[in-house]
Parts: C-alpha cells; structure tokens; sequence
C-alpha cells in the first residue's frame, strides 16, 4: 500500500467517524429522556422542575441542534468526550478504565481461538471428505448456530455451581477472571474461524503452484508447510483484522454474562441508564479503534505479500 | 410434473428434511394455544414458582409460576416474526438502494454507497446496542436497530449485481426502444438481482436470530412478561444454582432453531448456486 | 526395448473415460508430439505418466511401461522420488508453479534439497545458478532473487526448463511450453529445447495445440481428438502424406514461427 493510499484511508476514517458522531448524536438528540433529569436523578433525589431547567440551560441543552453537535464535535476532537451522567466522571477516564481488560480478554480470547481453529481447519482442509473433515464440519457447524450468551452460561453453570471444580475461576482476580469469558468468546469464533482457515487452505491447496511443486518431487510436508500454510495465513490475517474489530463490540455479551469490567459492560450500563455522553464516546472510541486496526492489517501486507510490496 | 417435483425433493434431501422442520416450527408457532393446551405463557400463580420439570409443567416453572414450556412455545412466534422481520426490512431497503445506486451511479451511488460504508465499517452489535438501547427496549425497536446495521450488506451486494449486467446490449436495447425506467429496473435489473440476495437472506436468518436473541438478553429487545428466548435467558439467570432449567431450555431452543435455519439456507445455497459448495 | 511403452491405457474421471486406448512408445532422444485441441486428452495423456492426474483421475486400463518399470505400480513415495529426477515436467507457464511468495531462489532450493539429502542450501543456490545460466539466463543470482511474477513470460520459462534439466531426466514432459509466449520468444525456447536432446540426450514428450510446433521439433506426431489417437506418423508423412481429414484442419490452422511458416 502506497503512502498516498494511506492517507487517503486515514482520510476516509476521519469522515466515516464524523458521519458515525453525527448519527450518534441525531439519535441521542431525538431519543426520549432529558439529560439533565437524568443526571439529576442519578444523583438519588426527585429534581423540581426549576432546578431541571436551570440544569438544561448550564448544560446548553436549549440551544439549537447544530450548535449543540458542533460545541460536542469540537470538545471531542480535543479528546472531551463530557461527562458520563449516570457515574459522574469524565467519559474519557471511564472508557480509558474499561479498555484495557477489554483488549486483553479480545487477545486472549484470540489466541485460544486460533489453538483450536488453525489446526483442526487445516487438517479438516488436507483431509477433505475424509471422516475427520466430516467430523469437524458438523461441529463447527453447531457452533455457529450456539448462541454464545448460553455457552457461558452453561459453561458457567457446569464448571463453577455444578462441578465446583474451578472455584477461582468464577470469582475475581485478574487473570482468572478472565479465563471463562475468553473461552466463551474462543468457542463461538472458532467454529467460524475453523470454516474460514479450511476455506483458505483449501483455495490455496487448489492453486497451480502446488501442481507445480508436485511435479518437482517436493515432499507434501514441505508444499503444506513452507508453501501452502504460509500463503493461506494473508487471507486469515484480513479476517482476524475484521475479528478483533466485531470482538470489541461482540464482547459486550460475555462481559455481562461473567460480570467482568470491560467497555463492553460499561456499554450496556450507559445505554441501560441513557447515559448519552458515554454511549457515544464508546460508539466513536470502537469505531475508531475497528478501522485502525483495519488499516493496520492492510499495511501489513505490504510485509507480508511481495505482490503487494514490489508492484507498484 | 409431479414426477419433477417428486425428484427434486428425494435429489436434495437435507433441503427436504430441513424445510419440513422449518414448517413444523413455524405451525407450531402459529398454533402456539393448540400446541400448549391453552396455557397463557405471561400468567402463571406465585405457588407455582421455581417448580422443576415434571409431568405438570414438563419444562418446569420460572420465578412468577409460569409455565416454561409454554413460553418457549410462544417464544417461537417472537423470534421466528423478529428475524422476518428483519430479513424483510433490510431485504427491501437493501435491494431498492442497492439497485438504483448501481443503475444510476453519480451522484445517489456515492451518497447510499459512502453510508452504506460507514455502516460496515463498524462492528454491527455494537451500533445495533446503541441503536436499540436509545430508541428505548422493545422487539419492535430491536427489529429497527438490527436491520440498520444489516441493510448495507444487502445493499452493496444488489449494486453488484446490477452492476455486472446495466451496460449489456439488451439493457442497451430496451432503453433505446423507449422502455420506461422503472420498467428496466423491475424486468432486468430485479430478476438478475433476486437469487443471489435470496440466497443470502436464508442463511442469514440464523445469525439474525442469534443477533436479536443477544440484544434481548442484554435487555435492549424484548421487554417482560413478553415470552422471548433471549430474555427468558437473562430472567433465569439469577436462578441458575437453584433453577437450571430456566437456562437450559431457552437456549435449546434458539440453538435448535438457529440450526434448522442454518442448514435450510445451506442447503437451499448449494442447490441454487453449486458454485460455492464449500 | 523401448524407454517409455503406453500400452492400451484408458483413463477416467469419476468412471467417465476421458481417454481411450491410448498406446505410444519412445526411444532414448527422441521428441514426440501430442497435437489436439482443447479437451482432446493430450495433457491428461503426460499428466498420467507424469502420476499427477488431476482430481481424481485414474488410470482404469493398461499398463505404463518406464525403462521396463510399470510406473502404474509405483507407491506415492515411488511417483514422488521419480518426479523431477528421472522424468521432469515443464507447463505452459512455469512462473505460475512457483509459489508467488517465495523467490525463485527459494523454489529452486527447496526442489534441489528434496532430491540431494545432503546438499548445503548455499551449494543448492550454486547448483541453481549455475543451471540458470547454462540455460541462457544471464546473471542467474539475479534471478534467483527474483519473484516469479517479476520475471519475463520467456525468462520463466527459461527457469521452468532450467529447473526441469537440474537432474537431466531421461524424459521431459512439456505441457504447450511456448503457448504463453510471443512468437519470437516461442522460437528460441523451442530451439532451446532441442538443444536438450543434442546435449543431453534427453526423451521430450511435448503437448500443444499447435501442429506448427510440433512439426518444428518431432520426429513423432500423435493427433488427439475426443480422447482418442486420430493420427500418427513421424513428421514427414504427418505433413506432407497424412490423407486424415482432421490433421488437414490443423495444418492450415498453422500460424507461422518468426515470420516463416515451418512446414
């Protein structure tokens, strides 16, 4: 990818965030429920309509619908996202808390999911037809029709109030925390992980290079391995790009499920109390974090691909 | 004729079975009162709270007395018309933008396509949380917040589509003999379009069901004492050490349905586009 | 007795017979033609001596003899040390079987470090270069370094042949090695591959639509069509004697080599 390329992405971004902040902020404009009622609320006591009103004027919630966007827009782009009315702290600082842990259950979940994907897709793929193919494609089918909020809980109630067996798991504590959520997440996108590897091999098995190797007495162990696998990995890193992007958001569920303190959980928890401010600095946040990975991953072809390094 | 129509059933058999238990869900659906013997699923008496499965209630009772079974029946008929209803929505909404977007391209073409853009450069649940979670809880409003992150997909692939055939010669020829434009779009444009974005909505349906089932249970769909798979789940929750089959059949159901689903639209793929019989 | 003997083989896709009773045999230096037009079974015909017939192909009937060998006989392992060594293949464009990712040099090595256990990768580079310039690839380090894809159409092919000969094999198959190629280019690497038998000694086995070529190079010409052998006879009675109405079509379908038409 080209420099100018890249900042043409970069370009596109920018514009893509600020139609996403306009939307974002037309709906929580439209939406019913005033702010300043519910920020008074939050705090525990019935308001009197006067001090609303008062609030709403503070809050510039009677200017007029551009001016109040623009004013919000501006502050944002200076890294102001307001203030969460629900929990009384800056957004910025709330989702700066929550995104951490949500980034490591994303990575760990990922790197359980590609243990169990990579290998079973691949010998799904070089075995094709055969039992173990068969076997394979009708798990990874169930497991793409398991809804992923009832894998946790059933894992949730087997392991921690049937079994017992890992009481710490289920309770607190960092890295154990995270061990149930991450293997929930891992379970859903595996099976869907599992089909897409067996795809991408399977194209890649198909090409005529591998003929080609054929012919020259290579060893299948070598074609598969030096050949095939490698090249059938920049297919896969594109998806696991678009992956780790819908994992921020899909993490939301689980997050609930196991109460683990992440952005996604926080979500809920604004969009639950009509906290505006913070539903859209998360919205814009995730957005934002989604296409850059995006971007990452399609510069780092240019590493990975020599078509694409040496032809342009 | 019949001969035909037998054949094609016993050729493609896994359709065959799959559609027939699509049907039996969708009947027993419809006759949610018959199936359950006239059991209301929102009514049931605090005496019989938390019961477990047994001859009486052989899905068990949940915390207000009702009865499991019935709700999960009834359940059917909120999911089953929820992702309809959203493969509909976004269907239509899709394929009329797709269309004119791709026959008309300038300025409209950048305009849908560009939102349409911006819609999937993002991950779909998080919007359709906020979406759903400010229009305010409710089936209706899950419906809404789902296909607006789902119309783009059918969207882009509808322009596609119209793409690969406006410039050909019998386009060419129909607009020189003074056919009239929506004419065009409904004789060439639509057909052409039609299986590929069928195909696409039937193995759709499943994940959407999932979708909307997640928002329930995250509590930005269904609101109670609607009976709905999702939220049964999220209700029974809190019961799960004392009360497991609150969870346990709920989720059977989504899961089952969502694999009918799945391998119907799977089946129906690899029967009408061999093609991607992967 | 003959190097190669194809006795009476049928070869089916899926028990659908895709060629029929199909014979020929070869000597040590000699070049024969498979002429025939798409479809017609020719590469089917070296992909089944070659043991590398495409998803799911067999061969149901008949025997193929190999300096006395039935290669039909033959385990994976057998076909796999055989390939490349004693009997190599070049394609129509043998750039596209290389892996696009890796350098020339890469595939090159990995191909000589099969068939010599013991060889260091820097002397298998050597042995490549080396190969690469014996066949008219000035600076074959260069080429080695390179992708395929950054290669000329003629320089691939020039690799593909050079890899080919690494082992000189008794019997290069070549699958329409000049189709991709202009005419100019076409010329030299059929002259290229005449040389081989001069130098070599090696059994060429080429497969093209183009009976110009085939006339060009051959002592032996088999017209295919639909799975079946149509015609044959050593190339002055192919050109000048043939009363076959089909190998008449494909004469005046000839297109000419460097400005002169080669019959």
């Amino acid at each position: 990818m080209s420099t100018k390329k890249i900042l043409s992405r970069l370009l596109q971004i920018v514009i893509v965030l600020i139609g996403i902040s306009f939307l974002t902020f037309l709906l929580t404009y439209l939406a019913p429920g005033d702010p300043a009622q519910i920020m008074l609320t939050s705090s525990g006591v019935m308001p009197t309509p006067s001090e609303v009103a008062a609030l709403r004027e503070t809050m510039g919630l009677n200017d007029p619908f551009f001016v109040q966007y623009f004013r919000w827009l501006g502050n944002a782009l200076h890294g102001d996202f307001g203030v969460s009315f629900s929990l009384n702290k800056p957004v910025v600082d709330l989702l700066l808390a929550r995104l951490w842990p949500t980034l490591k259950l994303t990575l760990f979940s990922m790197i359980l999911m590609l243990v169990v994907s990579v290998p079973l897709g691949m010998v799904s793929a070089v075995k094709k037809d055969s039992w173990i193919d068969n076997l394979v494609r009708g798990i990874t089918f169930l497991g793409v029709s398991i809804p992923n909020f009832w894998v946790g809980l059933l894992l949730m109630l087997l392991l921690c109030v049937k079994v017992k067996l890992l009481p710490v798991i289920c309770s607190g504590g960092d890295f154990k925390s995270m061990i149930l959520p991450a293997v929930t997440l891992a379970i859903a996108m595996s099976a869907k992980y599992t089909r897409q590897v067996r795809t991408a091999i399977l194209e890649e098995l198909s090409q005529d290079y591998v003929v080609g190797a054929r012919a020259r007495g290579v060893k299948e162990r070598k074609i598969l391995w030096r050949n095939v696998f490698p090249n059938s990995l920049l297919p896969l890193i594109t998806m696991l790009g678009l992956s780790v992007g819908s994992l921020l958001g899909g993490t939301a569920v689980v997050e609930v499920i196991f109460s683990y303190p992440g952005l996604g959980s926080l979500a809920v928890a604004a969009i639950t109390s009509n906290d505006y401010n913070l539903i859209q600095g998360y919205v814009l946040w995730i957005a934002l974090i989604y296409m850059v990975i995006n971007l990452l991953v399609d510069i780092s072809y240019n590493f990975v691909d020599p078509r694409m390094r040496l032809s342009r | 004729m019949e001969m035909k129509k037998k054949n094609f059933f016993v050729r493609n058999k896994t359709f065959t079975i799959f559609a027939i238990l699509a049907i039996l869900l969708i009947l027993m659906a419809i006759f949610a009162p018959l199936v359950t013997g006239g059991i209301d699923p929102t009514k049931g008496s605090l005496a019989d709270a938390i019961k477990a499965p047994s001859a009486e209630h052989i899905f068990g009772t949940d915390k207000m007395g009702r009865d499991i079974f019935a709700r999960v029946v009834y359940g059917a008929r909120v999911s089953l018309v929820a992702a309809f209803g959203v493969v509909a929505l976004s269907f239509v909404l899709g394929t009329v933008l797709g269309i004119i977007s791709g026959y008309f391209r300038g300025i409209v073409d950048a305009v849908i396509m560009r939102i349409a853009d911006m819609m999937v450069s993002f991950p779909g649940l998080v919007l359709a949380m906020a979406v759903a979670g400010i229009l305010g809880a409710s089936i209706g409003n899950a419906i809404i917040a789902v296909s607006v992150v789902t119309w783009p997909k059918y969207a882009r692939l509808a322009r596609s589509l119209v793409l690969k055939i406006r410039d050909r010669d019998y386009v060419a020829a129909a607009v020189v003999t003074g056919s009239k434009t929506p004419y065009i779009l409904m004789r060439y444009m639509l057909p052409n379009a039609l299986p590929t974005l069928i195909i696409t909505a039937a193995t759709d349906i499943g994940s959407l069901m999932l979708e909307l089932a997640g928002l329930s249970f995250l509590g930005f769909g269904a609101t109670p004492p609607t009976p709905e798979w999702g939220l049964m789940l999220s209700e029974g929750r809190a019961y799960m050490q004392s009360a497991p089959w609150l969870m346990i059949f709920p989720g059977l159901a989504i899961f089952i349905t969502v694999v009918i689903f799945n391998m119907l639209g799977d089946s129906l793929r690899d029967i009408l586009d061999p093609r991607t019989n992967e | 007795m003959a190097m190669l003997e194809v006795k009476n083989i049928t070869i089916s896709y899926q028990n659908r017979p895709t060629v029929m009773d199909f014979s020929m045999s070869l000597e040590k230096g000699q070049i024969c033609s498979l002429v025939g037009e798409s479809g017609s079974g020719k590469t089917t015909v070296i992909r089944a001596i070659f043991g590398l017939l495409a998803g799911g192909g067999k061969v149901t009937e008949g025997e193929i003899l190999f300096e006395g060998e039935s290669l039909l006989a033959y385990n994976k392992e057998q076909w796999r040390r055989l390939r490349g060594s004693d009997i190599s293949m070049i394609f129509q464009d043998s750039g596209a079987m290389m892996n696009p990712t890796r350098r020339v040099g890469g595939a090159y090595t990995e191909y000589i470090r099969t068939h010599e256990k013991n060889i260091s990768k820097k002397d298998a580079a050597k042995k490549g270069i080396e190969m690469l310039e014996r066949m008219r690839l000035p600076s074959g380090d260069n080429v080695m370094r390179s992708y395929p894809f950054q290669l000329s159409g003629g320089m691939r092919q020039r690799v593909g042949i050079a890899m080919g000969m690494t082992y000189q094999p008794k019997l290069l198959l070549a699958d329409e090695p000049t189709s991709a190629l202009d005419v100019t280019t076409q010329a030299q690497i059929v002259r290229q591959m005449m040389e081989l038998r001069e130098n070599y000694g090696t059994s060429i086995i080429v497969v093209t639509h183009n009976l110009g070529v085939a006339a060009y190079m051959s002592d032996h010409i088999i017209v295919m069509r639909n799975g079946k052998i149509e015609d044959q006879g050593d190339r002055d009675y192919m050109l000048y004697h043939s009363e076959n109405e089909y190998t008449h079509k494909l004469l005046e379908a000839v297109p000419s080599i460097g400005g002169k038409r080669y019959v």
